[in-house]
């Protein structure tokens, strides 16, 4: 309790939103690539431990195979288990667990615990990066810059994890092509 | 030096997402999320920035 206090005390929105997102990108096997979709999927299923697949598709409304993809990947790098479920036994029940789980519990102490406004946050930082598929570290830089608000380019990236230069420089162009970011 | 585009956007966004307390039950719902059990909770004033997630 106070933890979450000190959180949502200490910060001004744009750090709160950085850090949201480092938890993310934790609660996703420190995968910044990881899209935001994945991020919702994951707040999705803490949401709603115990969820089929066929749930999670029709409250996101996201496609079989896309949903497929996304769950193999999360049970891969540990961020999901699965159990048998006895009512219906061509479905399985999903719950996060983990690292993923304690992860996503720190991102939601700067919401007050309430998973909607996770959702909503992702929801909408997607909209407004309007890619195909946004991924965590484009919503970084995003909010590394809202926060700086005079940052150079370089400490833009340098608030990013570490990753390939290319990558991030590839991230970063497409933020600015696409109208998000004006580098002029 | 770089800036973000659209920045009161962005900022609506944050204030909406961390500042708004429990969000709506109604928008909770329909991103399926039930913090309600029970009796209907009271409704909270809906920011402007949650309408088009109500329309």
């Amino acid at each position: 309790m106070v933890k979450t206090l000190a959180k949502q005390a200490m910060t001004t929105k744009g750090q709160k939103a950085c850090y949201v997102i480092d938890h993310l990108v934790e609660a996703l096997g420190n995968d910044p690539s990881s899209s935001l979709r994945r991020a919702m999927i994951l707040t999705d299923i803490d949401i709603h431990p115990g969820s089929t697949q066929t749930q999670i598709m029709d409250r996101l409304d996201i496609g079989k195979s896309a949903l497929n993809r996304e769950i193999e990947w999360l049970f891969n790098y540990g961020c999901i288990i699965t159990e048998e479920n006895k009512t219906d036994a061509r479905s399985k029940k999903i719950y996060v667990c983990g690292y993923s789980k304690s992860a996503i519990s720190n991102a939601l102490d700067y919401f007050s615990g309430q998973h909607a406004n996770l959702l909503f946050f992702l929801k909408r930082t997607a909209k407004f990066l309007k890619q195909e598929k946004p991924t965590l570290r484009d919503a970084k830089m995003l909010y590394s810059l809202y926060e700086k608000k005079d940052a150079s380019r370089q400490e833009v990236l340098d608030s990013l994890y570490g990753g390939a230069t290319s990558t991030d420089n590839r991230a970063y162009k497409k933020l600015v092509e696409t109208g998000i970011i004006d580098d002029a | 030096m770089p800036r973000v585009l659209n920045i009161d956007e962005l900022d609506q966004i944050l204030t909406a997402a961390f500042d708004a307390g429990a969000m709506d039950p109604s928008i909770s719902a329909r991103i399926g999320f039930n913090h309600v059990s029970g009796a209907a909770a009271p409704a909270p004033a809906t920011p402007a920035i949650f309408a088009e997630l109500t329309a």
